[in-house]
């Protein structure tokens, strides 16, 4: 069977990118590998104060770290809470991949 | 190197079937014909109110699944509810199910569409159950390489 609820480490990272606007930064962070909030402002042309926003979420879900270089403090993506909810998606998918050939077994046997 | 790590906000799987719709929409609109341990075996149903049934699994144990909306022969959705076998927190996010069917040549093409990973979207979702508008997204990432190059 299928996993009847979703792991509460795969709900955060789902609720950190169900903005689009949050998978907007995390994507200028990924791409940049090491990044300021202001540089990813002027990036996507948003306020600061909403980049440190988003930003602040994504940390919370463990999605990026942040780290002080002299004055700056720059981000980065840390990617193994992406990589364990990709993980749990194909584990699910697979899951229906069973019971969808289950289905079709049961199916194709009753018409014979 | 350069694994990317791929997250869709749904999973969405599909299988053709060589059976006719009257024998494939039976199966498929009975709540938790998935709970098995790889082929569908017999359950006990029993209704609990309005489109909430228990179901009774030998082995699982018993079930709450809400049926969200069902079209004949066309499409069903179901989504689980916290019930007797859950041993899972409260907070706990329960998804969204959807099949549909679509008669092809020889037979049926059954897809199954789950969604609801994040707070606050089962309920949108619900809104929007046959909304073709409802958009998805998908973010990919070069993980590994990332990942290396530190």
């Amino acid at each position: 069977m299928t996993d009847p609820s979703v792991p509460l480490e795969v709900t955060a990272v789902f609720t950190a990118l169900a903005d689009p606007r949050r998978r907007e930064v995390l994507e200028a962070v990924a791409s940049a590998g090491g990044i300021t909030a202001t540089a990813v402002a002027e990036r996507l042309t948003i306020t600061r104060q909403a980049v440190a926003k988003h930003l602040a979420v994504l940390t919370e879900a463990g999605l990026v770290t942040s780290s002080k270089r002299g004055r700056e403090v720059q981000y980065e993506v840390t990617p193994a809470p992406l990589e364990q909810t990709a993980k749990w998606l194909q584990r699910q998918a697979s899951a229906w991949d069973r019971q969808l050939e289950a289905l079709k077994r049961r199916a194709e046997r009753s018409i014979r | 190197m350069n694994a990317a790590t791929t997250v869709p906000d749904t999973i969405e799987r599909e299988i053709t079937i060589a059976a006719p719709l009257e024998v494939v929409w039976p199966l498929v609109s009975e709540p938790g014909w998935w709970i098995n341990e790889g082929e569908i075996r017999e359950h006990s149903i029993e209704a609990i109110r309005d489109n909430v049934w228990k179901v009774s699994d030998v082995k699982h144990g018993d079930w709450l699944i809400e049926v969200v909306g069902s079209v004949e022969q066309e499409s069903v959705s179901f989504r689980w509810l916290a019930g007797e076998s859950d041993s899972v927190q409260p907070d706990q996010l329960r998804t969204l199910v959807e099949f549909t069917l679509q008669p092809v040549d020889g037979g049926t093409l059954v897809r199954v569409v789950e969604s609801g990973f994040a707070v606050g979207t089962i309920d949108e979702k619900r809104r929007n159950t046959y909304d073709a508008n409802a958009e998805g997204w998908e973010i990919e990432l070069a993980a590994a390489k990332t990942h290396l190059e530190q």
